[in-house]
């Protein structure tokens, strides 16, 4: 791979690029129901609320919320992409690492490879996965249940979806957990890492050895994901090439956060100005960039000086998402309380 | 039937694809512009550092074995008395520090690194320089991996093999470097070496010999096995050492076990350099046994995590090559440049890291690649020169650094500069056991044999170059020259050695 590194690009530019998974996508036709325009769906999926044999009028309401929440944009096709894709693309960056071009401020240029860690991951999905894992261990559901009642706050506090989300709390005064957890989908799977850098292992071999349990890890497609869903992979440099001397600030660490379900896929998470053009058309593959960002033992220039300052603005805001997202969601994130110095008693 | 592939693939286009790794490598391996740019850089070190201290500096690893990458660094080791080594590290250092100005030679970033083996480092015209104290194991290693080249034949197969499989694990899998946690360049070397000892009669080419690593490697169980030259070690058996041959191996191999310990023998480091006194293998996740000294796990370097992810990159590269091996035949030989993509990338433009002028570019069918023969002589003199010093207790008062500006540990020759070469001070009455280095006799990198005869045997003092002090004991002591001869496969090996009387 020879790397072409724009002019333009600032060595942050670079590694976000560099780490971005791209997925091959395809595609599910819209299907039009034939049920009443209340309970119309307009998409597949959610005929798996009606085979559960839920009382209408919850699921009805669920559903128009749900749907508008999930997929609010109208399109022609559904785009989607199956997590087994997504997880190939960290194949070779888990053998190999994953090399991110740099310039420095003399001018010299290297290529830093940078090795791939699941660091943390929740999947939700629809409610006709659940029935399917009911019989689950301390992974899915209790344990959620048991970081979200660690606080003692009143459920309908919890988790408030997204902007321009129609809230019906109205509902929800006697609900327990249980019920809440429907807003997100059903929390099928979750890992935290909590071993030392020195002891992990690549994010493929990871994936594969929890996948043995979970086999949905691989067969999941995005469409079948909460927006809720998302993962955090840690970066750990191994060397550049050229060696040469030692650059403190590339032995920077990273943790990048990326969604996993098909809502935010048109989204620009980043306000691109510079590149409209960009803009995913149908069909193309599907990019995963980092919506959040932490970063360990980050010292010097190297990240910060391009982009006349942009880069530092950008840095302080993809970690400000990525703290707030895991409040939102009220879990602990142990590689980011480490990165970022927090330390829970 | 011998396999001429080990694909069995159509055995043309098995020629045409070890064709195309030949070109791969000769944009890698030493070419003479390397060699030169190299050998400046040594010379003017080992001139600065003998200049100011009466020691002798050895080369050793792949500079001297000629199995560099282009990136690959210089490995230096200066010969002294334990006790002094940190203080003449830093002393070196200082030394370095105040040339960082020299117009001839560009030395930057002198850094010296305190673990538990005392390096220091720079760059001197951008090539990475590592200077150790007393590393016989690395002299000892140099001798046992050249001879084995020598051995093993087929146009320098094995050097061949280790370049383009240090390439394969440095510039595209990242797996290469102890520093990092990853495996050192001795165990890969010695990865390799298994696999030439066992499966020898099978492999013909470089691309055979890569193809038969990534496989063997891709699948081979670390956690119940070690790897030692001649055969598997059994993990649970240890300390005991069991060693298996794997299965499918019919044939015989290569090394005998009489080379083992000939080379164990010969090149065996003195004891009082050994660091922990450790006698026990310590199993770790990768378990390579030294062949110098079995007590020596040379995967120690490796860490779990890291051992996870080279298990990962041995699979996924062994998929990948067999995937272009099995594909279209036309396709092969892009997709062997696609393999080593990365080292074409940074090698194949006709730019070299360490060569100062351009050289021919992948695929202009021109080269400047150099013979691979090492210089054996040179090397084993080095080797004796270090167990020789270090079988000795030096008097007391050469615990002290030598002043730098004190002439007698400087030889100025008439134009004022440092003479080449290099004086050891010694007392009267020390045994004179001592083999003689070569039957060439020049010892030093510089080039020692215009000064033979020029000492004089002083009895309180002694001042002479290294030389002649062989000489004048050899002659005292009425060494005896004999020679062994072993029987090394289908080869007849001759080595001979000054010893004892």
């Amino acid at each position: 791979m020879i790397f072409d590194k724009g002019s333009t690009q600032s060595n942050l530019d670079c590694f976000l690029h560099f780490t971005t998974p791209v997925v091959e996508s395809h595609s599910l036709p819209k299907v039009r129901s034939s049920l009443p325009p209340h309970r119309s769906i307009e998409n597949p999926i959610f005929s798996s609320y009606y085979d559960l044999g839920f009382p209408a009028s919850v699921l009805q309401s669920e559903i128009r919320n749900l749907n508008r929440l999930w997929h609010p944009w109208e399109r022609e096709t559904v785009e989607y992409f199956t997590l087994g894709d997504l997880w190939n693309c960290y194949d070779e960056w888990s053998a190999y690492g994953a090399g991110v071009p740099i310039s420095l401020s003399n001018g010299e240029t290297l290529v830093q490879y940078y090795v791939p860690y699941l660091s943390a991951i929740q999947i939700f999905t629809s409610n006709r996965y659940r029935e399917e894992t009911e019989s689950g261990d301390g992974e899915t559901r209790d344990s959620f249940s048991d970081s979200c009642s660690d606080e003692s706050e009143s459920s309908d506090k919890l988790c408030r979806w997204g902007e321009g989300s129609s809230s019906d709390e109205g509902g929800f005064e006697q609900e327990t957990l249980w019920h809440l957890n429907d807003r997100l989908g059903y929390l099928y799977f979750q890992y935290f890492e909590r071993s030392t850098p020195y002891g992990r292992v690549p994010l493929m071999d990871k994936i594969n050895g929890l996948a043995r349990r979970y086999p949905g890890l691989m067969s999941l497609r995005s469409v079948d994901l909460s927006p809720a869903s998302w993962m955090a992979v840690a970066w750990y440099p191994i060397y550049h090439i050229p060696m040469g001397r030692t650059i403190k600030d590339l032995s920077t660490c990273f943790l990048t956060y990326h969604t996993l379900s098909s809502s935010f896929q048109d989204m620009d998470l980043e306000d691109d100005i510079e590149k409209p053009e960009r803009k995913r058309k149908a069909g193309e593959s599907i990019s995963l960039p980092p919506f959040g960002m932490a970063t360990y033992k980050m010292q010097g220039s190297v990240w910060v000086s391009g982009n006349c300052g942009r880069d530092q603005e950008r840095l302080v805001s993809l970690l400000s998402v990525a703290d707030s997202w895991l409040k939102q969601l009220r879990v602990q994130h142990h590689d980011f309380n480490y990165f970022t110095g927090i330390r829970r008693g | 039937m011998l396999e001429i592939n080990p694909l069995s693939i159509d055995s043309e286009l098995w020629l045409m694809a070890e064709h195309r790794i030949y070109e791969i490598l000769s944009c890698i391996q030493p070419a003479s512009a390397s060699e030169k740019k190299r050998e400046e850089v040594i010379s003017y070190i080992s001139r600065l550092i003998k200049a100011h201290y009466s020691c002798e500096v050895f080369a050793f690893g792949s500079v001297p074995l000629k199995t560099y990458l282009p990136d690959g660094d210089i490995d230096l080791t200066v010969l002294t008395h334990q006790s002094i080594e940190e203080g003449l590290a830093k002393g070196i250092s200082d030394i370095l520090q105040g040339h960082e100005h020299d117009p001839m030679f560009d030395v930057k970033s002198v850094q010296y690194i305190e673990a538990q083996v005392k390096i220091l480092k720079c760059l001197v015209n951008d090539i990475s320089v590592d200077i150790s104290f007393n590393q016989m194991a690395g002299l000892s290693a140099l001798c046992f991996l050249e001879l084995a080249d020598q051995i093993m034949g087929k146009d320098h197969l094995l050097k061949r093999s280790i370049i383009l499989i240090k390439t394969w694990c440095f510039y595209e899998s990242r797996i290469l470097g102890a520093y990092h946690g990853l495996i050192s360049t001795y165990a890969l070397e010695m990865l390799v070496l298994h696999i030439f000892n066992i499966f020898h009669s099978s492999l013909n080419g470089p691309l055979a010999v890569l193809y038969k690593f990534l496989d063997y490697y891709s699948s081979f169980d670390w956690d119940n096995h070690g790897v030692c030259i001649n055969g598997v070690i059994k993990i649970s058996s240890l300390p005991d050492i069991v060693v298996e041959l794997p299965v499918e191996n019919g044939s015989r191999l290569l090394l005998e076990p009489d080379f083992y310990n000939y080379c164990k023998e010969t090149f065996a480091v003195p004891v009082n350099e050994l660091d922990s006194g450790r006698h026990e293998f310590v199993v770790k996740h990768i378990n390579i046994m030294d062949p110098l000294s079995y007590s020596n796990n040379l995967g120690r370097s490796v860490s779990r995590g890291n051992f996870h992810r080279i298990k990962c990159a041995l699979s996924y590269g062994a998929q990948m090559l067999r995937g272009v091996l099995n594909g279209p035949g036309e396709y092969i030989g892009k997709g062997l440049e696609k393999f080593f993509t990365n080292t074409l990338g940074r090698n194949g433009t006709g730019q070299r890291a360490d060569a100062n002028r351009p050289v021919p570019a992948f695929g202009t069918g021109r080269s400047d690649a150099c013979d691979l023969s090492g210089d054996y002589d040179r090397c084993h003199s080095g080797l004796l020169q270090g167990q020789w010093y270090h079988s000795y207790r030096l008097p007391d008062h050469f615990h002290n650094i030598p002043s730098k500006k004190s002439n007698i540990f400087s030889w100025t020759g008439q134009n004022g500069h440092p003479q080449k070469g290099t004086k050891a001070f010694l007392q009267r009455g020390l045994p004179g056991l001592c083999p003689c280095p070569s039957k060439r006799c020049t010892t030093d990198i510089d080039g020692l044999g215009n000064l033979r005869g020029t000492g004089t045997y002083i009895p309180d003092m002694v001042s002479l170059d290294t030389l002649t002090f062989y000489n004048t004991v050899a002659q005292n002591t009425h060494l005896i020259y004999f020679s062994q001869t072993f029987k090394l496969g289908c080869c007849r090996i001759v080595i001979k050695k000054y010893g004892p009387g």
